[in-house]
């Protein structure tokens, strides 16, 4: 009770309100506009949280996080785009409603479902998390490993329609991941006799090229071809009333659920929970017929699901150490500059940080709750901000951010590569999110397989006769060959079909 | 997509038995974990290859007629990272402040954004910009170069 006592405390102090207002404001912004992801969003501002104190770096990258995801109905509701990925599902009634010259109500909606679905996850997040943490404090070097494994082969998952090209990345991430000082032996690999490299490649630079710099390159590359989009104007006549909430509770109530326990599972994300909900908002719907063309309710429950996510992605990032996406990959990079290892080990060192980010995700929802109904017509007015000149800037940033870390010229370089490598991947349809995945648990899983080995007497039979190791690593095969079990029935059904 | 597949795959394999060669030098200890990822990787390129010939059109669109050719090369994007190299040698000596609202102007005039005033206006914007968040705000030093004694 005392922790939650501190965090309260610690949250409602004027520098970590204003980070909470800072990071909605901007994760709004950043969340309207199209192309501009949650994971590019955070990746731009952790070199910011540099010198803050570690609660209210994680506070404010935690705060873009939540707002970033609503953000993305913005654009979908008004523009027919998603700002994010995980606005995709609200695009199929939000736009319909919007042109019938109700975007007021749907962007209300949006507001109302969307923060909703946040303090749902939030509470379960709270809740659950520190229980879990305490059951892996028994963890040992066998079943970190396991758990890393686990974490790693979600990448077979991310490659799209083709999980070879995931799981390419993956492996190309574990690879660079091995540059450096040898963990056990401190032997230096691949280091070019280069005393930069011998720590490995610095987190954060890789992940500002992966995801920021990449992304400004591809808003170069669109320059003036923006499209004449046309933003249907927020109606200020109309309005979510609360008995239309009240109508709709039960639908955000499930939709909540659903994005939460999707969100726990690594690998799934935002947009498939969205999907989710819909499909089951409109099979409980008493006129499933009027979805896709203006359902309030089909806005509703991809709003509710997509910002559930945010707290469910948190609870095997939080206990495990373990990111189940993107978004949270990143995050590791914002606790590791503040010395921060996410695990159980997290909650026995820096409870005060963990409870502060707890009762913060509450405020942050409600806060972009409280905008997106008030203040919605004015974040739309980002969308008809230009490519041209956010690419520059975005660019701008990735490099004083890369070189703000450790002020060393060497990150930009660093960051360049891989801003270019992730241009190139992003291009071909190669993911860029297994690297990131790799790079952080490649280290850990090396590290503790040869731990483990070493207290095993060099037997491998410890990975198969403790429990919880073998659990990680079955879930690992099956987290696996999922994909390929997919592909291959698709592709019978496809060649029975013809 | 089928030929970038193949030059993707053939990247990774070269890669991959440099890593594998490359570890050979290593200790016992240090290059097992390396070396054994090498070779999936190998493994996995040739695995691409194999798999974009049996099934050309697995990345295709359903609502494309024909798999959609990435364009990597741009000529906005060559010179803007051709700008950004010859920017970040300079800044190495000039410094962030005296270089950056050059590199920014020219960049934007390189992806052909002719409205002098904006241009002008968004490039020193910036630069002041993250000049005051970074070196006063926040307390991050930002390259000085020639200026170091300016702050």
């Amino acid at each position: 009770m005392d922790l939650w006592m501190n965090a309260v405390s610690d949250v409602f102090t004027l520098t970590n309100l204003s980070a909470i207002l800072f990071g909605t404001v901007f994760g709004i912004i950043m969340g309207c506009l199209p192309g501009m992801s949650s994971t590019m969003s955070i990746a731009i501002i952790i070199p910011f949280t540099f010198t803050m104190d570690p609660a209210t770096g994680i506070i404010l990258l935690a705060a873009i996080y939540c707002a970033s995801v609503y953000g993305g109905s913005i654009s979908a509701i008004l523009l027919n785009t998603p700002g994010t990925p995980a606005g995709a599902a609200t695009v199929l009634d939000g736009y319909p409603l919007s042109q019938k010259g109700e975007s007021g109500r749907v962007l209300g909606v949006s507001a109302v479902a969307s923060g909703l679905g946040g303090i749902i996850s939030a509470i379960i997040l709270s809740t659950t998390a520190p229980f879990l943490a305490d059951q892996a404090l028994r963890f040992g070097a066998a079943e970190y490993f396991a758990v890393a494994i686990f974490g790693i082969s979600v990448v077979s998952s991310l490659g799209g329609k083709n999980p070879i090209k995931g799981l390419m990345a993956g492996v190309f991430g574990i690879l660079i991941a091995t540059v450096g000082l040898d963990p056990i032996v401190g032997y230096p690999r691949y280091t070019l006799g280069e005393p930069e490299l011998n720590g490995g490649f610095s987190l954060i630079p890789v992940l500002i090229g992966l995801f920021s710099a990449s992304q400004s390159f591809v808003l170069i590359k669109n320059a003036g071809k923006d499209k004449d989009a046309t933003v249907e104007d927020v109606s200020s006549n109309s309005r979510v009333t609360f008995g239309e909430t009240l109508k709709l509770l039960p639908n955000i109530s499930r939709s909540s659920l659903i994005g939460t326990f999707i969100g726990i599972i690594p690998g799934i994300g935002g947009d498939p929970a969205a999907f989710v909900a819909y499909n089951e908002a409109m099979r409980w719907s008493k006129n499933p017929k009027n979805f896709g063309k203006g359902e309030i309710g089909g806005v509703a429950a991809p709003e509710a699901a997509n910002n559930a996510v945010t707290g469910g992605a948190l609870i095997p990032l939080l206990t495990l150490g373990i990111p189940g996406n993107t978004v949270t990959a990143i995050l590791i990079g914002g606790l590791l500059i503040h010395g921060l290892r996410p695990g159980p080990m997290l909650f026995e060192e820096n409870g005060d940080v963990v409870y502060s980010l707890f009762i913060s995700l509450l405020v942050t929802n409600i806060l972009f709750m409280v905008f997106g109904l008030a203040f919605t017509k004015y974040f739309a007015a980002v969308l008809k901000v230009p490519s041209r000149i956010l690419g520059p800037i975005i660019l701008m940033l990735s490099i004083i951010g890369a070189y703000a870390i450790h002020n060393s010229y060497f990150d930009i370089w660093i960051m360049l590569i891989f801003g270019f490598i992730g241009y190139l991947f992003r291009q071909i349809n190669v993911p860029t999110t297994p690297i990131v995945l790799a790079l952080i648990l490649g280290p850990i899983a090396e590290e503790s397989f040869r731990q483990a080995l070493l207290q095993g007497g060099g037997e491998m039979s410890i990975f198969v006769t403790r429990p919880i190791t073998l659990v990680f690593l079955v879930l690992a095969v099956i987290s696996f060959f999922t994909p390929f079990v997919r592909d291959l029935i698709g592709s019978r059904k496809l060649k029975k079909s013809n | 997509m089928q030929k970038s597949n193949y030059i993707f795959a053939l990247t990774m394999a070269a890669l991959a038995l440099l890593f594998y060669f490359w570890g050979n030098a290593f200790s016992e200890d240090a290059s097992q974990w390396p070396q054994f990822f090498a070779l999936a990787l190998l493994l996995l390129s040739i695995l691409l290859i194999v798999d974009t010939i049996l099934k050309p059109n697995r990345e295709k669109d359903d609502e494309e007629d024909e798999v959609a050719k990435p364009q990597i090369y741009e000529k906005k994007v060559f010179y803007s990272a051709l700008l950004l190299i010859v920017y970040l040698l300079i800044m190495n000596r000039l410094g962030f402040l005296l270089t950056t609202p050059i590199f920014l102007a020219a960049l934007l005039w390189a992806i052909n954004y002719r409205f002098i005033t904006k241009l002008i206006t968004i490039s020193l914007g910036t630069t002041i910009a993250i000049t005051i968040i970074f070196q006063f705000l926040l307390g991050v030093p930002i390259p000085q170069g020639v200026l170091a004694n300016l702050f």
